[in-house]
């Protein structure tokens, strides 16, 4: 398989960047230069990576947006990412310890070396080891949503995260695709536990133990990342939102804030907005807000769900359904199933079982088959109908 | 002549001089030793060649006549004994007499001294010559291009004996780099291998424990790691992320950078990883408050550390510390040829926070030691083989040379995973030893090491012959 390597160097102008093209001389496969953030993205989207070299004497956003979107949509391994940097800048040092990115180089020299990495290690290893092949393939399988595709990766991936924490932590996000939660919360302790000090294992486990409502765990975490870095959007943003779980509305909104300031333009902002608006009781006005809103993740599909199912036990199936299709278009692709069967529950307890019907059949389609909870719904909406019962 | 760059000070030259008296050239080898050469006095003809073909020298100088012969009748004896004709010649014409240099002009030597010898004059020809044939030796043969290296690495022997709730820790006859790289091969064959990243050493009665962090370890072996005994190394590492540390256990560090703001936001990193540290711009105030309270500190961190006068005042002011009080140093630098030691461990410029993290946590260790905590002694353990990516640059008298992505101390002592080499050299010695190594100028982790397979007693031009003839038997039958 054809392997390239995007070189990024969001300080330059396009004439600049076309010369790493040459540099990288041992490297035998496609070599890709961006200079922005927009044309970095649409690479690591598009083109099938095996590295990322940056190159930066000061952290910005838009290279925190880079290094993230390579390791959710590439490959999560933080030794594919190198840095080249001409000083020891905090900023830089500090952002990159967020990814846990380690390969740093000085301008002098650093083509031979990345050079002899990619070759020599990167390119055999994912030739050879079936868990880094593996590894480069979470990123497309959450993309798609393929549940049988997730099933599968996470299954092989078990043996892996007992000593490997990058597929910890890649079985983890497996497994909070499929919606088992306790089971990810798990992984990614064991990827903390075999990495102590590596921040995308602790943000991971933080973002389930807050859709488990077990915030008394990921506050201490997240303050004492907190304390090392605080320009970090991302667990702003996840502070925020365990606060906003407490009740302690007043912290999650100084987070907010903070995150705001950090990055104004980021979609996780306003995910992070409609959730407290939510625990503030402000629904109409974070539904407003939700229309503006699109992937989103967990935690405010969780909550969405939840407000949800309050409205459709009260008996108020219709302001229930507004909630899900909202909450539907805006959810991750791996999210909007079990959106589609709430709004099934939700027109079955309405006693309206076709259109209940219609929304089981959408899961099954979203989920890539029937699943034991589908099955059982799916049964008693049939048996209601069977008994008589119309829509 | 190799066809990469070869380290200019990883080969030791052994130089022959053959003279008439002994006294000409007590100066000469004086100042030739300062410049990594090794010189040995013959004072004839009979003499110099038994020495020639005993050791294989880089270079002779001989005298144009000698008691029991000429420079020529050596010349016309060596190139008759190939490689030795390999060797260059730099005739000395002592009297520039007529009869002299119609003699020494009848052969295609390498250099000519006129006169007595002049300490400068020969270092600058010897150096022309030695960038002729690569710095390296003359007898190197490149096996650089050559398809076997895929095959080639270096082994060391060793006994994984044992794990803190950090560290995973294995005795052996070496010391291992900061950043070293490799593979660590149990021989119990149900045990998986395990790959490493970084390392420290402890070191007790010529025996090496080398520490590996064990979030540095990749591989399915960890599971193995996990389950050797428990150790106790003292509390030299952080708590968990979800653990408080008491104060007691919080380490205090002493932060020296020029850069105020970069060193300020970086000692609130090491804050949050427990670690206490007390930023200062002034070396001044770093010697200060060692000699006040050096026993409380843990470990002293220097952004670069030059020799301007400051600098060097500081390095003086050291040496007045009582013995055995002064805590281990962590020096960030850019030079790549600096070495860790025990003492001092460098970081090489630039590096990620996780790097500078386990470098504190490997001074600690050697804090620990230095206070006398718990050492590991009489640990029996799982046997154990270091294998180290290498690539053989090329083959000459007394071994080759070898290049890692991380220093090889000299003095380690290994064996090589590949059996065509393996089988010949293993005639000359069980194991062969590192003698320099360097990093090369403008690359980062590539460093060369030059190895003796043979040292002491046993034929040079044997094993380079062996080695010469097995490697082409292998070329040709691949």
């Amino acid at each position: 398989m054809n392997r390239a390597c995007l070189c990024v160097n969001l300080d330059s102008n396009e004439e600049h960047i076309s010369d790493f093209k040459v540099e990288l001389t041992s490297f035998e496969g496609e070599i890709f230069a961006a200079h922005t953030k927009e044309r970095s993205l649409a690479y690591i989207e598009d083109k099938n990576l095996i590295a990322l070299i940056i190159f930066t004497n000061q952290w910005t956003q838009e290279i925190d947006s880079v290094l993230h979107s390579f390791q959710q949509a590439a490959n999560p391994n933080p030794e594919h990412i190198f840095v080249v940097s001409l000083e020891n800048d905090p900023s830089v040092m500090k952002g990159c310890f967020e990814y846990g990115v380690e390969q740093f180089f000085g301008a002098e020299g650093w083509q031979e070396s990345v050079s002899n990495i990619i070759t020599s290690e990167l390119l055999p290893t994912i030739e050879q080891d079936s868990v880094q092949l593996k590894l480069q393939q979470v990123g497309q399988a959450l993309k798609t949503a393929d549940q049988k595709e997730i099933g599968e990766l996470s299954k092989e991936l078990e043996e892996a995260s007992k000593y490997d924490y990058v597929a910890a932590i890649a079985r983890g996000k497996l497994l909070e695709a499929t919606g088992s939660y306790e089971d990810a919360e798990e992984s990614f302790k064991s990827g903390e536990k075999l990495n102590r000090t590596y921040v995308p294992a602790i943000q991971s486990l933080c973002e389930t133990l807050i859709v488990l409502g077990k915030t008394e765990e990921a506050i201490p975490r997240l303050e004492k990342l907190e304390k090392m870095n605080k320009n970090s959007f991302q667990r702003k943003v996840l502070l925020s939102q365990a606060h906003t779980k407490t009740g302690d509305l007043e912290k999650a909104k100084t987070y907010l804030s903070e995150a705001g300031l950090i990055a104004p333009d980021d979609p996780k902002l306003k995910e992070a907005e409609v959730a407290y608006l939510i625990s503030n009781n402000q629904i109409g006005e974070a539904m407003k807000k939700l229309d503006e809103t699109e992937n989103i993740g967990h935690y405010l599909a969780s909550k969405l769900n939840e407000i949800g199912v309050r409205f459709s036990q009260n008996n108020q199936s219709e302001k229930a359904l507004v909630i899900y299709q909202k909450a539907h278009r805006a959810v991750r692709k791996e999210l909007k199933h079990k959106i589609s069967l709430n709004a099934g529950i939700a027109c079955y307890r309405a006693k309206k079982y076709s259109e209940s019907m219609k929304f089981l059949q959408r899961s099954k389609a979203e989920y890539g088959s029937a699943y034991p909870k589908l099955i059982r719904v799916a049964n008693s909406v049939k048996k209601a109908m069977a008994e008589g019962g119309k829509s | 002549m190799s066809k990469v760059p070869i380290h200019p000070s990883i080969t030791k030259h052994l130089l022959v001089a053959i003279t008439q008296k002994r006294e000409r050239f007590l100066t000469l080898k004086a100042h030739l030793e300062k410049y990594n050469f090794s010189v040995a006095i013959c004072t004839d003809m009979y003499e110099g060649l038994a020495t020639i073909r005993q050791d294989m020298p880089h270079f002779i100088i001989t005298e144009s006549f000698l008691s029991d012969g000429s420079a020529t009748s050596l010349f016309d004896t060596l190139e008759k004994e190939p490689p030795l004709n390999r060797i260059p010649i730099i005739v000395q014409v002592l009297k520039k007499t007529r009869q002299e240099l119609e003699e020494v002009s009848k052969r295609k030597f390498s250099a000519f001294l006129l006169g007595a010898c002049e300490p400068g004059v020969v270092v600058n020809k010897l150096a022309e010559l030695l960038k002729s044939f690569g710095n390296a030796s003359p007898f190197f043969s490149s096996t650089y291009t050559l398809p076997f290296n895929k095959a080639f690495h270096v082994r060391v022997q060793s006994v994984a004996v044992g794990q803190t709730s950090e560290l995973f820790v294995c005795k052996s006859a070496v010391e291992i780099d900061l950043n070293a790289k490799m593979i660590i091969n149990p021989k119990d064959p149900d045990k998986k291998p395990i790959l490493i990243k970084s390392a420290s050493n402890m070191t007790k009665e010529d025996q090496h424990y080398n520490l590996f962090p064990k979030r540095t370890i990749q591989g399915p072996g960890r599971i193995w790691v996990e389950s050797l005994s428990e150790m106790n190394l003292g509390s030299a590492y952080p708590p968990a992320p979800n653990q408080v540390q008491s104060q007691e256990q919080q380490k205090q560090v002493i932060y020296y950078d020029k850069d105020r703001s970069r060193g300020e936001q970086i000692c609130e990193f090491l804050g949050a990883h427990d670690i206490v540290s007390t930023y200062t711009d002034n070396l001044k105030r770093v010697y200060s408050i060692l000699a006040q309270r050096a026993e409380d500190i843990d470990c002293v961190y220097l952004h670069e550390l030059g020799n301007t006068a400051n600098d060097i005042e500081f390095k003086n002011d050291l040496k007045k510390l009582k013995d055995g009080t002064r805590p281990p140093f962590l020096i960030a630098t850019a030079s790549m040829s600096a070495r860790s030691s025990a003492a001092f461990t460098f970081i090489r410029t630039p590096f990620g926070l996780n790097k500078m993290l386990q470098a504190f946590e490997m001074c600690f260790v050697n804090s620990l030691r230095s206070k006398n905590a718990a050492e590991p002694i009489n640990l029996v353990g799982e046997s154990a083989e270091y294998n180290i990516v290498a690539k053989l640059i090329g083959i000459d008298e007394i071994g080759g040379v070898l290049q890692t992505s991380f220093a090889l101390r000299p003095g380690t002592s290994f064996t090589v995973g590949f059996e065509v080499l393996q089988e010949v050299w293993s005639k000359y010695s069980e194991t062969f030893t590192i003698t320099g190594c360097m990093p090369l100028p403008k690359q980062e982790n590539v460093w060369q090491s030059r190895f003796e397979v043979i040292s002491g007693t046993g034929s040079r031009l044997k094993l380079w012959q062996a080695s010469s003839s097995q490697l082409e038997a292998y070329t040709k039958s691949l």
